[in-house]
């Protein structure tokens, strides 16, 4: 071939070669755009989907609160109601004043204990120094008394005296009290270990049980995932906590919550 | 073989991204300000390549200085593209070293009046690597609508560096037969005409927005 030819072919094969280049990198592009349109309608629904959880479970709290409103201080009050009418209409001899006044101040006692859980319910003490360490025991001793659950709550020096933020305290302790409430309903379980410890700069909360563990296909992003799953999704993307989920080898579920305690520039 | 197609109608074609550049000149930034440098570097060479061949006057001098003039334009364009630290500084070292280089040459072959084989030849394939170093570092980032000019006239460079690179470095072996030789710039020309339309289309694909 001649030098010409050498030039023909170089010129057309380095053209040719280029242009070959390009369609591979338009291509390489057309499917990185399209995955991250996929991606990005993945999160969209995600997102919906936790604020449907976020709606939903507002109005069963709203739901329960009434109820336990209806029910505890509700009929405590209409008692105590029906209480003074029978002791106006009748014979005052009948029930003696310093009877009625007894059985008035339980009624009203009554309506105080029932109103303080209520509060206490709806917003726990989780404020400073070992607010969150108490409050986590104290909801921990209720589950106990109920007598089928042993809880087993360990606090590593360090994190019991850690004071957090006020609304990432309550955060964790909402998702501690839903894996618990998780554990009560689903897993046939006995036992709960809870530990709290701090890792370098991570806040790190495993939780376990013994029950029947995660049904197969459930886990964070799935879509087998419930609405108590999501909730706890949404409660601990909001104060920058990553968490894992699974179960055991042998048997029973567990989660693990790390909470960076440091921002991260 | 007619030399109107080279020496008329593809000099004249520089008119078109010229005149697209000059109505979105409200939309510029650096590297659409540097590109129509270019541009307009090119069309008054091609016009003092044509004065002075219709003349009989050796303009290869000026291929010289094109080279050059071209070389460090393109590289200013990828500088102004380019946000790493290194990168830059690389590109300004190349645009002192390119000038040295050439004149180097120059003396060392006192090819003042002939082809400038070696400089023309180093100049494409720079170029060429520049282009596919844009490519492969864009594949990273996320599509915007303000990087579509730059790459729109990356891929307009990368034709027509990467077609003309063999053409640049044999061009002083290809002068004995006149008619091939037509056919072989023919070609070229037909690459130049493809990067101007390119440009053309990067200057339409301007968002219209500061």
């Amino acid at each position: 071939m001649s030098t010409y030819g050498y030039v023909i072919v170089g010129m057309s094969a380095s053209f040719l070669l280029s242009v070959g280049i390009l369609l591979f990198y338009l291509k390489y592009r057309q499917n990185l755009s399209r995955q991250q349109y996929r991606m990005k309608v993945a999160e969209v629904q995600h997102q919906k989907e936790l604020l449907h959880t976020v709606i939903a479970s507002q109005e069963q709290e709203r739901r329960r609160i009434g109820m336990d409103l209806h029910d505890e201080v509700g009929s405590a009050l209409s008692s105590l109601r029906l209480m003074i009418e029978n002791f106006v209409s009748q014979d005052r001899g009948a029930l003696p004043a310093e009877q009625f006044n007894i059985q008035c101040k339980e009624v009203i006692d009554k309506v105080i204990v029932n109103v303080r859980h209520i509060s206490h319910n709806l917003s726990p003490m989780v404020k400073g120094a070992y607010g969150f360490h108490d409050a986590i025991c104290d909801f921990c001793d209720g589950v106990r008394l109920g007598g089928k659950l042993q809880v087993e709550v360990q606090f590593s020096e360090a994190s019991a005296a850690l004071s957090l933020p006020d609304a990432t305290a309550l955060a964790l302790y909402r998702v501690i009290t839903e894996l618990v409430q998780n554990t009560v309903k689903h897993a046939g379980a006995s036992i709960i270990t809870l530990r709290f410890d701090l890792e370098g700069d991570n806040y790190v909360i495993r939780y376990a049980d013994n029950g029947i563990g995660l049904p197969e296909g459930t886990g964070p992003g799935r879509a087998g995932g419930g609405m108590g799953l999501r909730n706890m999704e949404s409660r601990l993307s909001m104060i920058g906590a990553e968490y894992s989920i699974g179960n055991h080898h042998d048997k029973g579920f567990r989660a693990r919550i790390v909470l960076p305690l440091q921002t991260k520039p | 073989m007619s030399t109107f197609y080279m020496g008329v109608i593809v000099p004249s074609a520089i008119l078109l991204p010229l005149v697209i550049a000059l109505f979105q000149y409200r939309y510029w930034q650096m590297p659409e300000r540097l590109v129509f440098f270019y541009l307009l570097l090119s069309g008054v060479f091609n016009l003092a390549a044509k004065l002075t061949s219709d003349r009989a006057v050796n303009n290869l001098p000026l291929l010289h200085l094109y080279t050059v003039a071209e070389f460090c334009l393109l590289a200013a364009v990828f500088r102004s593209i380019f946000t790493v630290a290194w990168i830059r500084r690389a590109l300004l070292a190349l645009m002192i070293l390119f000038p040295v280089v050439a004149w180097i040459y120059i003396r060392q072959t006192d090819s003042l009046f002939s082809y400038n084989v070696v400089p023309r030849f180093l100049s494409s394939l720079l170029l060429t690597g520049l282009c596919l170093y844009f490519l492969i570092r864009d594949l990273a980032r996320p599509a915007d609508a303000r990087s579509r000019f730059n790459l729109i006239v990356v891929v307009g460079m990368l034709l027509y560096f990467s077609g003309a690179s063999a053409l640049f470095g044999l061009a002083e072996s290809i002068r004995q037969d006149k008619e091939l030789n037509t056919v072989i710039w023919n070609i070229h020309a037909t690459f130049v005409l493809i990067m101007y339309l390119i440009f053309g289309v990067a200057y339409l694909n301007i968002p219209k927005t500061k």
